[in-house]
């Protein structure tokens, strides 16, 4: 055998030496491919530092730590062993007999703590793999579930363990202007039970804004799961869905845990067993696939929870929960409580529990906001249109044009989040075409506080007395890649100007003024001036948020 | 658009609500006008929707009252719009920009 040898005194090196006639190696050093390390105890505060030493390299390799014991040391060893810190105490002085019998032992014993140490490793390899698996699945489910469940209706309590149990928890505003609720439970864990939840979450969306029902929804999920499922299992589930009156609810419970009702106006809640089998264990034939239809009262409370919730030791049941506590917030507290005494890591299945407030008013604004995501969404598509707009001297003479074609830009385009951008770009162009081009002001004359009093006092003058010019705007827009491409074109009746003078005099000074040019250039693709300086044209494109 | 100013002590908070616009540099300037040139000055810009060219401007006739490069100006809470033609016009390098 190859022996880490560690003893000075004259009975240990008597060992050594009758190691070494005896065929057996011995090395000083601890290296990797030793088959066992024999370590001299004495009554030392060196040996108790030695010990751990040796102990801290020998335990994660599982290579036997043997100890020598000369009378005095015996008890410490023995403690040693008994605590197992080590794995055998020898006495000294050296008995030939016994040490061969001994050795003998661990040679035979070697083979296996050989194996153990390498399970070991396999076994934290794996875990880590594991760990690294669970995080990438737990970021595509989070994509799925928590997306659309309102939380103005809906307190949620959610802890997946790890690994993933197959809790799945979704809640999504209906077009009826209701709400449906999944909440199910897919067998095994892990990887399988998460590729599960893809194709039901995407059912379950999908149908959803569409208008089915949870009865419709049904078979469509059972189709789906049928193949998937080992014989003998199935998806538990419990779908609901919220009528947007709250005066009825449909229900269909498969395999989860009771659901329970609480009434606005107290006493025990209703409890709700399951009536069906699971989803996917049986054909769709021969599931009791038909909803309950239960009257409930607005403002009634509904409780679903899934298995995991059992391995909870909660402070009161459910149930009893419901009744005394009408505040959502302080149920979901002691619920996350009774998860964090029993440690989120510690965790041996899923734990989820959803507990909608069947709130009409709250529903109905779900409702609303709904409508006007899609309609948002549906205008922001980018479209063609384009638009003329042509103002003679005396509609110049009253207010801006431009709050009003921002309006219609919102109205055709909603280009909500480009607003200020557009508006700082409209702004900049027409005001230079109206100052300058019409009423032929002077920004040289925003020197200093005095000139730029003086320079708005011109304005309004010239802008009174004004009686002739006009200044056109063009707007046009098309889709373009990912997004849409607004091509701004502003043209007034004035002589123009110099545009190679007036940009190199923009560089050169920092007074008061010469400011917007330069944000209509940082803001826009394209700006170019036409002709003689009194046309200019500039495209802002935009893209999908 | 809508122009309000409050005083206490060395400071002067100026409030900015809406559009801030060549409209406004009548009532921009009022509202710190009459204050101490060395008085530390506060541009409340949160409910600022938009700004113009001209607004620049102004801020730069504010900064030279205030002392020009001694000035002390803070412009606080503005939209990521705002910021950003603020950054443009390279106005971070002479007001303090929270």
């Amino acid at each position: 055998m190859n022996i880490v040898f560690d003893g000075i005194s004259s009975q240990a090196q008597e060992v050594a030496n009758w190691l070494a006639a005896n065929g057996h190696r011995l090395f000083s050093a601890f290296h990797e491919t030793c088959d066992l390390v024999l370590l001299e105890l004495t009554e030392t505060t060196d040996t108790r530092r030695r010990l751990e030493h040796w102990h801290s390299l020998t335990q994660v390799r599982r290579i036997p730590l043997v100890v020598l014991a000369g009378e005095e040391a015996s008890r410490h060893g023995l403690q040693c062993l008994q605590q197992g810190t080590v794995d055998e105490v020898l006495p000294l002085p050296l008995d030939e007999a016994l040490f061969a019998a001994r050795l003998a032992f661990w040679q035979r014993y070697l083979p296996q703590c050989r194996q153990a140490a390498h399970y070991e490793a396999c076994v934290a390899r794996y875990r880590q793999h594991l760990r690294e698996e669970q995080a990438v699945l737990m970021k595509v489910l989070a994509r799925f579930e928590d997306s659309s469940i309102p939380s103005s209706l809906v307190s949620l309590v959610k802890h997946h363990a790890m690994p993933f149990h197959g809790n799945i928890c979704l809640a999504m505003p209906n077009p009826a202007g209701g709400l449906t609720i999944l909440l199910g439970d897919f067998p095994g864990h892990g990887v399988a039970a998460a590729l599960a939840v893809l194709p039901v979450a995407e059912a379950f969306r999908s149908m959803t804004a569409k208008g089915y029902g949870i009865a419709e929804m049904l078979p469509e999920l059972n189709a789906k799961l049928e193949p998937l499922m080992p014989k003998g299992e199935g998806f538990s589930a419990c779908l609901v869905q919220l009528e947007a009156d709250c005066h009825s609810l449909q229900m269909w419970n498969g395999g989860m845990p009771d659901v329970l009702i609480q009434s606005p106006d107290g006493g025990s809640p209703r409890r709700l067993a399951a009536r069906s089998q699971r989803l996917g264990e049986v054909a769709f034939a021969e599931l009791d696939a038909v909803p309950e239809r239960i009257e409930i009262l607005p403002g009634s409370r509904l409780v679903l929870h899934s298995r995991g919730m059992a391995g909870l030791s909660l402070d009161e049941p459910l149930a009893t929960m419901l009744t005394s506590q009408r505040d959502a917030s302080v149920i979901v507290q002691q619920i996350e409580g009774a998860v964090a005494a029993r440690g989120v890591e510690e965790l041996d299945d899923d734990v989820c529990l959803l507990l909608l407030h069947c709130d009409p008013e709250q529903l109905a604004r779900l409702g609303h906001e709904g409508e006007a995501a899609q309609a948002r969404a549906v205008k922001q598509q980018a479209s063609r249109w384009d638009m003329s707009l042509t103002l003679g001297y005396d509609s110049l003479r009253k207010s801006g044009p431009v709050p009003v074609l921002m309006q219609l830009v919102m109205e055709l385009q909603g280009l909500e989040d480009h607003r200020e951008a557009l508006f700082t770009i409209l702004s900049e162009l027409f005001n230079n075409a109206l100052d300058h081009g019409i009423l032929g002001l002077d920004s040289s004359l925003k020197q200093d506080a005095e000139g730029f009093v003086r320079y708005y006092q011109q304005r309004e003058q010239a802008l009174n007395s004004l009686a002739e010019g006009e200044i056109r705007l063009d707007l046009s827009h098309q889709p373009a890649v990912d997004g849409g491409k607004l091509e701004i074109r502003i043209r007034d009746s004035g002589r123009g100007f110099d545009v190679a003078a007036l940009q190199q005099a923009g560089e050169e000074k920092r007074t008061y003024c010469g400011r917007g040019l330069g944000l209509v250039r940082a803001l826009c693709q394209e700006l170019e001036f036409l002709g003689c300086g009194n046309d200019v044209r500039a495209v802002y494109q935009w893209h999908y948020s | 658009m809508a122009i309000s100013s409050t005083s206490s002590g060395n400071r002067v908070t100026i409030k900015i609500s809406g559009r801030f616009d060549f409209n406004d540099h009548v009532a921009f300037r009022d509202a710190y006008h009459d204050a101490a040139p060395e008085a530390s000055y506060v541009l409340d810009m949160s409910a600022t929707d938009y700004m113009d060219s001209s607004a620049l401007g102004m801020l730069l006739l504010l900064r030279e009252h205030a002392g020009g490069d001694k000035a002390n100006i803070t412009i606080s809470g503005c939209k990521p719009e705002i910021k950003k033609i603020l950054t443009i016009a390279n106005f971070q390098k002479l007001f303090a920009i929270q």
